[in-house]
Formats: C-alpha cells, sequence, structure tokens
C-alpha cells in the first residue's frame, strides 16, 4: 500500500509541486494588498494561456505563432454566450436568434470556450500539422492574421473593432487560481501519455520518427487539439476579467508576452510554464507600480510607462542570448527521494526543433 | 611547417578523433588512411578550422605558431587551403566567381588575375565554361574547380579530403598529377584517401587511422607492405 | 479601360513597396538565416526620423539622407548586438530573438514618442493626381515604380559584381565553405543587414509620404506583408522574394477591385487564407533555393 502510494507521488510529483507552488502563493497573496492579488490573477490567466501554448510547443518542438487565435476564439465564444439577455440587444443585436435569447452561466461560458476553440484547432490543424519548423510556424500566424481580421471587422457588433463588453467580470483569484490547475494538470496528463511521449520523439528528428512508425501529423493533431482547448479556457478566462475587449487584445502582445515566459521559464518543461510566468508576473507588478509611483516595500522609481513591455522584451533577448534552454533548462520537479535507477536521461537543450535535421 | 600534437575532436560526447599527431613540411606530402568513421575528415577539418572550436582538442601550430583561436577565415589567410569532401563549390555562382573567392584573403589584385588564367591553362576545362554556373560543370570538373580554388588563395598547406571520391581513374590520375606538381612547388600536403594504396604510393608518411587513433604509420617499404596487408586482411574478413 | 489602367499602375505601385521590403527579409535571411521580423522597426524609425527632421533641414534629400542613415545605423547595432551572439542558433529562435527586438523597439517609441498617430508633411507634393494620357496616378506611384526598379538593379548589380556581391552570394548559399576560403562572416552578416537596411529605409520614406501619419506600429503591418512573401516566393531567394512581395502587393488590389463591397474587410483575410493555401501545397515556396533549402 505504501509503495502504490510512493510511486504514485514519484509520477505525479512534477505536476503536484507545481499545483503546491501555486496554492502556497495564492495564499500569501491572500494577506498582501489588492493590487498584488490583481497582478496574480492577470498572471494566473497568462498561466493558463501559456499552459496551452506549451502544450503544443513544448511536445512537438514546433513553435506556434499564431495561438492568441485559439484565446481570441475562446474569449470571444464565452462572450457571446454570457452576457446577460438584455444587454445583448444593444451591444450585439446582429447575431443569430439564439444567441440572443441564451444566456448561460460564467463556468458553462469558459467550457464552451474551450470546446469551441478545440473543434478550431482540429480545423485548421488538419492541414497545418503537416508542416515543419518555419513554415508551421508562419502558417500558424497566417491564422491567426485572419482571425484578427475576421474579428476585427465582426459584424454583430456595431461599435466597430469587434468590440464586446458587459462581459461578466466573475474570474476571480478562486476562480482563476482552480483554472489554472486544471490547465496544468491537462498539461501533465498529456506530456506523460503515450501520445505525448511518442510526440516528444518525435521532436528531435521528425523523418526518423515516422520511420519507427510514429504517426506524427495525427498527434500532433492531438497535441493542437489540447493545446487549443486550453488556450481558449484561458481566453475565456481573460474576458471574464476584462469585461470588455476589441479584437486588438489578440494579437502580437499576447503572443509576444506567452512566447516570451514561455522561452523564458524553459520551453520544454511545465515547470518553466509556471516558473516563468511567475517571474514574469512579479516583475510585471513591481514595474507597473513604479510607473504608477506607488511603491515596493518602500521602494520607488520613477520610469515611463512602457518600461515594463521593454524589460520583458530585454530579458527574452538576453536569455534567449545567454541561456536558451530557459530558466528550468527543460527539467521537471523531481521528488527529491527517488532512488537512483529511475533518474531520467539529459534533456535536451535545443529552445526549439525546426525539424529540418540540419542547422 | 605543419605541426599537430595530440588532437582530439569531439561532438558532444562522441569522440571522433582520439589523439591524432604528425608533421608535414613543405614540399612533404602526408597521407591519411583508414576505414570510414575513422576520423579522418575530422583531423583535416579541424586543421583547416572548420570545426567549433569547444570540439578540438591539442595543438595545432604552423611554422611554430599556435592556431589556437584563430578562426577559419583567418587560417584561410595564413595559407591552409581546404578541398573538403564532396568539393563543395558554389553551385549558383559561375566557374570564375568560385575561383575569385578562393583568392579572398588576397591582397595583390594584379597577380590574382595572372593566377586565374593560369588556373585556367591548369585545368582547360575551366577555361572554357568559365562563365557557365558551377551547378552545371560534372563532377570531375567540380573537383578540378574545387582545387583550383583552393590553390587560388595560393596556399602554404593544402589539405584534400577525399579528392578521388567519384570520379574515374583517368581523372584520378589527373589529380595526383596536379598534386605533384603542388609538392614540387613546395606545398605541403595533407591528403585524406580512400584509395589508401593510391595515397600511400604518392605520400612520403602515411598514417592509418582506427577510431580516431594513429595505428600504424609507414613512410618506408616496410611500412607500406604492413598496411597493404592490413587492408587485404580487412577485405578478405568481410568477405 | 482606363479604369484598368488605373488599377494596374496601383497594383505595380503597391506591389514594388512590397518587394522593396520583401527583398530587405530575403537578404538577411539568405546570408544569416534570421527571418528579420524587426524590420518593421527600419521603415518605422525611418518614418519617425523624417517627422523628426522635416522641421529643420533645408533640403528634403537631406531628409532622406538621414532616415536612411539612421535606419542603417540601427540595423548594424541590431546585428552586432543581437544577432552576431546568436550566429549558430536554430532558425526559429533567431525568428524569436527578431521579434523580441521587435516589440522591444516598438516600445520604446512608444515610450519616447507617445502612442498617438502624429502627421508627416514630407513629399506631399508627390501624392497630387496627375494624368497620364486618361489615366489618373499619383507621382508618387511614378516614383515608387522608378525607385524600386533602381534599387532592385543596382542591388543586381552589387550582388553580380562587386566582391562583397559574390561573397555574399557565396555565404548565402554555403556559408561555412565561403569562411574557409578566407570570407570574413562579419562583414558578409553587416552588409546584408546595412543593405537591407537601406531598401527598408527607402520604403519607409515613400511609405510616409503616401500614408502621412505615423504610429509606432507602422511598419508592423509592412513586416508581415514582407514575411509572408518571403515564404511563398521561397525563403533563401532574392528574385523568389521580390516576386512574392510584389505579388501579394497586386492581390491585394485585385482583391480590393473584384471583391464585392460587403466583403471589403475581409479582404486582408482572403489574401492569408491564399497564402496558407500556398504554404500547404509548396511549403518550401514557389522558387526554392540551389540548395534546395528547406523552410
Amino acid at each position: 500500500m505504501i509503495n502504490l502510494f510512493k510511486s504514485l507521488v514519484n509520477r505525479w510529483w512534477s505536476l503536484l509541486s507545481l499545483i503546491l507552488i501555486l496554492l502556497i502563493v495564492a495564499v500569501i497573496v491572500s494577506w498582501l494588498p489588492r493590487s498584488v492579488e490583481r497582478s496574480m490573477i492577470v498572471g494566473l490567466i497568462n498561466l493558463v494561456l501559456v499552459a496551452g501554448l506549451y502544450i503544443f510547443v513544448g511536445n512537438s518542438g514546433v513553435v506556434s505563432f499564431g495561438h492568441i487565435s485559439f484565446m481570441a476564439i475562446g474569449a470571444y465564444t464565452t462572450g457571446l454566450l454570457t452576457i446577460p439577455t438584455m444587454a445583448k440587444v444593444v451591444i450585439i443585436p446582429n447575431v443569430p436568434d439564439f444567441i440572443l435569447t441564451t444566456s448561460i452561466g460564467t463556468t458553462e461560458g469558459i467550457l464552451v470556450a474551450g470546446i469551441v476553440a478545440a473543434v478550431f484547432g482540429f480545423i485548421i490543424g488538419i492541414p497545418l500539422v503537416r508542416l515543419t519548423g518555419l513554415a508551421a510556424g508562419i502558417g500558424m500566424f497566417a491564422v491567426l492574421l485572419i482571425v484578427n481580421n475576421v474579428f476585427t471587422h465582426f459584424e454583430p457588433s456595431p461599435s466597430g473593432s469587434g468590440m464586446l463588453t458587459r462581459v461578466p467580470t466573475d474570474t476571480k483569484l478562486f476562480m482563476a487560481l482552480i483554472w489554472a490547475i486544471i490547465a496544468l494538470t491537462i498539461a501533465f496528463i498529456f506530456q506523460t501519455s503515450r501520445i505525448g511521449l511518442l510526440l516528444r520523439a518525435s521532436r528531435e528528428d521528425a523523418i526518423a520518427a515516422t520511420s519507427i512508425g510514429i504517426n506524427v501529423s495525427r498527434y500532433r493533431l492531438v497535441g493542437m487539439v489540447v493545446s487549443a482547448f486550453v488556450t481558449g479556457l484561458g481566453g475565456a478566462l481573460f474576458a471574464h476579467y476584462v469585461g470588455t475587449f476589441g479584437a486588438d487584445a489578440f494579437f502580437l502582445q499576447f503572443t509576444f508576452l506567452t512566447l516570451a515566459i514561455l522561452v523564458i521559464g524553459g520551453i520544454n518543461s511545465l515547470a518553466g510554464v509556471v516558473v516563468g510566468t511567475f517571474f514574469i508576473t512579479v516583475i510585471s507588478h513591481i514595474l507597473d507600480r513604479w510607473t504608477n509611483g506607488d511603491s515596493i516595500v518602500g521602494i520607488t522609481m520613477d520610469i515611463p510607462p512602457g518600461s515594463r513591455e521593454i524589460a520583458v522584451a530585454l530579458i527574452m533577448v538576453a536569455v534567449l542570448v545567454f541561456r536558451p534552454q530557459g530558466i528550468t533548462g527543460g527539467r521537471e520537479i523531481k521528488w527529491p527521494f527517488r532512488s537512483r535507477s529511475t533518474e531520467d536521461p539529459e534533456p535536451s537543450n535545443n529552445v526549439t526543433s525546426d525539424n529540418t535535421g540540419a542547422n | 611547417m605543419l605541426e599537430v600534437k595530440n588532437l582530439q575532436v569531439s561532438y558532444g560526447s562522441i569522440k571522433a578523433v582520439r589523439n591524432v599527431s604528425f608533421k608535414c613540411s613543405a614540399g612533404e606530402a602526408v597521407a591519411i588512411v583508414g576505414p570510414n568513421g575513422a576520423g579522418k575528415s575530422s583531423t583535416v577539418n579541424a586543421i583547416a578550422g572548420a570545426l567549433k572550436s569547444s570540439s578540438v582538442q591539442g595543438n595545432i601550430k604552423i611554422n611554430g605558431k599556435s592556431l589556437d583561436g584563430v578562426s577559419a577565415e583567418q587560417r584561410a589567410g595564413a595559407g591552409i587551403s581546404l578541398v573538403p569532401e564532396g568539393h563543395r563549390i558554389f553551385k549558383g555562382l559561375s566557374v570564375r566567381e568560385n575561383l575569385s573567392l578562393g583568392a579572398t584573403s588576397r591582397r595583390d589584385r594584379a597577380d590574382i588575375e595572372i593566377d586565374m588564367n593560369r588556373m585556367m591553362e591548369r585545368f582547360p576545362i575551366l577555361g572554357r565554361l568559365a562563365d557557365r554556373p558551377a551547378g552545371t560543370l560534372s563532377g570531375g570538373e567540380q573537383q578540378q574547380l574545387a582545387m583550383a580554388r583552393a590553390l587560388m588563395a595560393r596556399p602554404k598547406i593544402l589539405l584534400l579530403d577525399e579528392p578521388s571520391l567519384g570520379l574515374a581513374p583517368l581523372i584520378v590520375n589527373e589529380v595526383f598529377a596536379v598534386l605533384q606538381e603542388l609538392r614540387d612547388e613546395n606545398i605541403a600536403i595533407v591528403l585524406v584517401e580512400q584509395m589508401a594504396l593510391r595515397a600511400m604510393d604518392f605520400a612520403d608518411h602515411t598514417f592509418l587511422l582506427h577510431h580516431g587513433v594513429v595505428e600504424t604509420t609507414a613512410d618506408d617499404a616496410s611500412g607500406k607492405e604492413l598496411i597493404a596487408a592490413y587492408f587485404k586482411q580487412e577485405v578478405g574478413n568481410s568477405k | 479601360m482606363t479604369e484598368i489602367m488605373q488599377h494596374v499602375v496601383n497594383a505595380i505601385s503597391l506591389g514594388s513597396l512590397f518587394a522593396l521590403f520583401s527583398l530587405g527579409i530575403a537578404l538577411i535571411f539568405g546570408v544569416a538565416r534570421i527571418i528579420n521580423f524587426a524590420l518593421g522597426e527600419f521603415l518605422t524609425f525611418a518614418g519617425y526620423t523624417i517627422f523628426v527632421t522635416v522641421g529643420f533641414m533645408w533640403l528634403p534629400i537631406f531628409v532622406v539622407i538621414a532616415a536612411i542613415l539612421v535606419v542603417v545605423i540601427l540595423a548594424l547595432v541590431m546585428e552586432r548586438i543581437a544577432f552576431r551572439p546568436l550566429r549558430e542558433a536554430p532558425a526559429t529562435t533567431l525568428l524569436i530573438v527578431s521579434f523580441s527586438l521587435s516589440n522591444l523597439l516598438t516600445n520604446i517609441l512608444l515610450t519616447t514618442a507617445g502612442g498617438r498617430a502624429k502627421t508627416v508633411d514630407f513629399g506631399s507634393q508627390f501624392v497630387t493626381p496627375i494624368s497620364i494620357g486618361s489615366v489618373r496616378m499619383t507621382l508618387l506611384d511614378l516614383v515608387t515604380i522608378g525607385v524600386t526598379v533602381t534599387l532592385i538593379l543596382a542591388l543586381s548589380l552589387v550582388l553580380r559584381y562587386t566582391k562583397i556581391g559574390i561573397q555574399l552570394r557565396a555565404a548565402a548559399e554555403d556559408f561555412g565553405m565561403a569562411k574557409l576560403l578566407g570570407v570574413r562572416a562579419n562583414v558578409v552578416v553587416a552588409s546584408a543587414f546595412a543593405i537591407s537596411g537601406v531598401l527598408a529605409a527607402v520604403a519607409g520614406i515613400i511609405l510616409t509620404v503616401r500614408i502621412a501619419t505615423l504610429t509606432p506600429s507602422f511598419g508592423n503591418q509592412a513586416v508581415i506583408v514582407a514575411f509572408i512573401a518571403t515564404v511563398i516566393g521561397g525563403l533563401g531567394s532574392l528574385t523568389g522574394a521580390a516576386l512574392g512581395g510584389f505579388f501579394i502587393g497586386v492581390l491585394t488590389i485585385f482583391l480590393e477591385v473584384v471583391l464585392p463591397s460587403e466583403f471589403q474587410s475581409f479582404r486582408d483575410s482572403f489574401v492569408f487564407g491564399l497564402i496558407l493555401v500556398v504554404l500547404l501545397i509548396r511549403p518550401n515556396g514557389f522558387i526554392p533555393t540551389p540548395t534546395g533549402e528547406r523552410a
């Protein structure tokens, strides 16, 4: 019985440790001033988004520049469905009737958002997973451009640029925490599943993998769908946090931010998702406070607006130059009391896989 | 002239060359032979500077000066020319342009022109195809272009990696004839070759590399017989 | 008929502009395997330089020179600081870096110049319509086409007949071999960046005259186009990139003319959608490089 417990903990520790970290941080934050709590909620939303991105990029090695399209779809889906019916007539009078008359709860909205994003991921994934390396990244980027263009000229919203408002702002710390844990769990289950492992095997050399029977495209598709689902959840959470958004929210800024977090944390590990998000959230919080003239533990600095974005970009470049494997180096958190025989082999130091076999 | 001491080449955790030492003076020819994967290419690549410096350990000296930290570009300027495996000519550029690139490290404009013409005389086919894209040349012609290009630098040390690969016997003869001329012009030659016997015949010293280590050397008749016997044995074993 | 001619002129003009900055991307990619997303910043900085200098420089030509100079310096600094240390990194890492640089520079502009659009009055005399025969166009259209053709010609001449041009072509084909022959890697890559800077600066100047308003994300639209053009034209092929850029310009005008008005705002989606289709059919682009490099 104790052995069963031990082996379970061994297997799941990489995930449990991360959840534990989140819980501890949440508890600490609840004692700190309001602004910290707000930063944490934003951080948790980012966590879900990055987890979504990670599910695809970390496992397949294909860098996608278009994942924020899933975020957009998630946000708009839940937005359209959860705005109170009375407000709908004013805000989005031109939607099909069944949307006009339905209004579901936030949680349902978030789930449906994830599902719709997943379906979308499936549809575009079918052709796109056959591409590798640069072509795939660019293909996904083209998808983002299309989604952005479509939502910007979103007919149902007469106020222009795809603006939606009066989305119920329900995302509070506890809720964000739960969804973040769910996102991490899904990511963990995927990466330790048979498909996830085989996908990782194909990361280094897709041709070799195919030659031993791994259907790389199909597994990538699964990864894409799961990844779209989680990213969609993140988009929905975002929608329920800001309450009002336009299509331009889901474009280059978030693309860059999520990619930056992934790279800084370590593109190949789930721990990297948490570590990276935590790191960036803390820095963002401090810089935001200083920009607004507030103090952090009594220290004030006078910095111009936009410094946060500059700092993140600088850190990103610095990490890529000096430590391309990120803070975690692609490693997960291991149970410290393992027996020697279950040691894992050295992680790969490649930030990305071009799958070209030539560099 | 060229002095190699305790050369080690590793790609990650794989050691391609474990311990190689030899010398080659002006007007001397050294041949490196051995089975596939023995580390022959890695050796000459290391000397030419084609490998990452983190992969290479040991001492390489030209006339007493160490090549440590000297980049490939600078080595070309120091008189080292490599004719790499597969000759790697620039297919999109013309024959003439390929040749001119060989002289990149040289400053003496007028002499470069003279050398270009000399190359086209020495390798007449190049003269005839001077303005054609190098990619349209046949295998043998490309090999000649690669050699001519390397010679455009007026090297003091010429490294050749499998120059006879894929060439018809007649062309191989021509290649070795040129090498002989070069030796007479006092150029130091390091030759990696599959055609071990041919190389041994030509060279002043021959090294047999196996698993990255010099197994046998030959610079006299008895040594040559030893190596020849080794190869015959290999062939015999694989039958 | 004249209407068609006008559209054709429009298409060629826009196509030329797109071709210019697509060349900028292709040049750097061919030599250094970097897709320089920060090219957009070259355009933006050219615009802002004009904005800053147009007040106090005597002759317009000085404004032009200033813009080009600023961008070239920016390009060289960018190469030296961010890309040279990463020379050996895989292509997607380099793409992420260039993406970050673009983000960084946009935000620096946002911080220093503010996010509000600025109007720039430069070369407005070129935007007045003229008529050639019965076809109406602007002088700018002619200038754009003329300048583009000249620059492309000049580039071809440089690549064909100068020492650095031959080295650039060699390095684009086989960088390692070029180095072994003594070609100085740093000089070659820096040259590619500098030339790319000139092309982008000129495109930025033309764009500034054309649009007359500046925002920090001015160049981002252009870079997206160049990005895509280079891919469909075939990464590593200069002709391909130029043609790709040209094609997208023409396609944009074509769709503008042909699409019924309800779909007009989705014109860009059609363009991107078509790009996706191209990517799927020919992931290596239409014109593969001499070595058949895969994207």
